[in-house]
């Protein structure tokens, strides 16, 4: 699915074709992959068919800076199943099951960036229940969240919820 | 290569997905989720992760504990329906009431009751005080006060799910000369302060923000 290209991403952003309904739309991965699509994907795409939209299906060229090419095969594939109408549970499950809670932070920004509304909420329950059992140490690094309690502030915090702070998961930093 | 190659210092041609971003496992900044992503995965949570989650940092504590968002939140979790039993104990003299939350779909899944006796957890138990009702998942709280010549009764509201328990929102009393106090709950969710309203007394307003702004305690005083 994936082939090299031999241009810089200056050179190949827009490339202009022949506008045909049955032209493929090409989405160029932010280290430079092209990944060549249907155009039913790209409607599942709300950010790529608005652009194919505003230059009326002349650009069929799409650069997604924003997301590697290590995540877009995964986006492809959802949407695929999702224009088949094939989103099960079971596929969900089978779906994340390969990937690591980083690559679910990843996966779920791409998500947003491209306006797939039906993926950023199955995302969102995938990332709630992977951090529901968390420590609160583990949240801070996941998210590059600050801590900018004081110590004091922290502890006293800490001790009102404490019946919170029960059957968490030791933290794991290799599961990453 | 491509006609639009004219750019000699640009990038190397032929980057591969290695040197072109750094490797999604090696140690790099991490990218920041915007924060209406992150109320988002927040708002999906169960209570007692969601509050543990309020020592991260002072914004998420301000965001959780904000009643838009507890709003929302309360719109999302309505679609996991919890039981709340109420039991009350017997010690002697005094009896006082225990209540126990429990998942609704555990027990459309599994009909083995005694599962449900393993699962059920604790979370709420106070001395002497009976239940006045439950509505969305608060609890209005009845303390009876009496000595020889009177009896007060007082109310509190009690969140099962947080724990926590609301400071005394009012009373009234009754004499001594055969009343039966019958009482119900409820409250309208709508904006941010609490009112306590008494059937037969001026309304109490509870300064504490919430995300309801009129409870009902009502109260019939009938002979027996």
């Amino acid at each position: 699915m994936a082939e090299e290209v031999s241009s810089q991403m200056n050179s190949l952003s827009i490339s202009e074709t022949n506008p045909s309904s049955s032209a493929t739309i090409s989405l160029v991965s932010g280290d430079d992959i092209v990944f060549k699509v249907e155009p039913t994907i790209a409607k599942e795409m709300e950010t790529v068919q608005s652009f194919i939209d505003e230059t009326d299906g002349k650009i069929t060229t799409i650069p997604l800076p924003n997301i590697s090419s290590h995540d877009l095969p995964y986006v492809i594939e959802y949407c695929e199943k999702s224009i088949a109408g094939k989103i099960t549970k079971e596929f969900e499950a089978e779906f994340v099951k390969k990937l690591n809670n980083e690559e679910v932070k990843e996966l779920f920004l791409a998500a947003n960036y491209l306006n797939i509304k039906k993926l950023l909420d199955f995302l969102s329950q995938v990332i709630a229940d992977r951090i529901a059992n968390k420590s609160v140490e583990y949240v801070r690094r996941y998210f590059g969240i600050e801590n900018d309690f004081t110590p004091e502030e922290e502890a006293k915090l800490r001790e009102e919820l404490a019946w919170t702070f029960t059957g968490v998961d030791p933290d794991d930093e290799d599961e990453n | 290569n491509s006609p639009g190659h004219n750019f000699p210092e640009a990038p190397m041609m032929f980057n591969s997905p290695d040197n072109a971003r750094p490797k999604i496992n090696s140690p790099s900044p991490v990218t920041a989720v915007p924060d209406e992503l992150i109320a988002e995965v927040l708002s999906l949570l169960k209570v007692k992760s969601l509050l543990r989650l309020k020592c991260v940092s002072k914004s998420w504590n301000k965001l959780i504990s904000d009643p838009f968002f507890v709003k929302i939140h309360f719109h999302k979790s309505s679609l996991n329906t919890d039981l709340t039993l109420f039991s009350a104990h017997h010690t002697g003299k005094s009896t006082y009431t225990q209540l126990t939350v429990y998942p609704v779909h555990t027990l459309l899944e599994n009909n083995s009751t005694t599962s449900i006796v393993t699962v059920i957890r604790r979370f709420f138990s106070n001395e002497y005080h009976q239940v006045v009702g439950s509505c969305n998942g608060l609890c209005c709280l009845m303390e009876e006060y009496s000595n020889t010549e009177f009896r007060e009764f007082s109310f509190r509201l009690c969140n099962p799910a947080t724990k926590s328990l609301s400071h005394k929102l009012g009373f009234v009393e009754a004499q001594w000369n055969g009343w039966l106090l019958l009482s119900s709950f409820c409250f309208q969710l709508g904006s941010l302060a609490v009112q306590i309203n008494f059937c037969h007394s001026k309304p109490l307003t509870l300064l504490r923000r919430h995300t309801w702004d009129s409870i009902f305690v009502l109260l019939k005083l009938i002979k027996y």
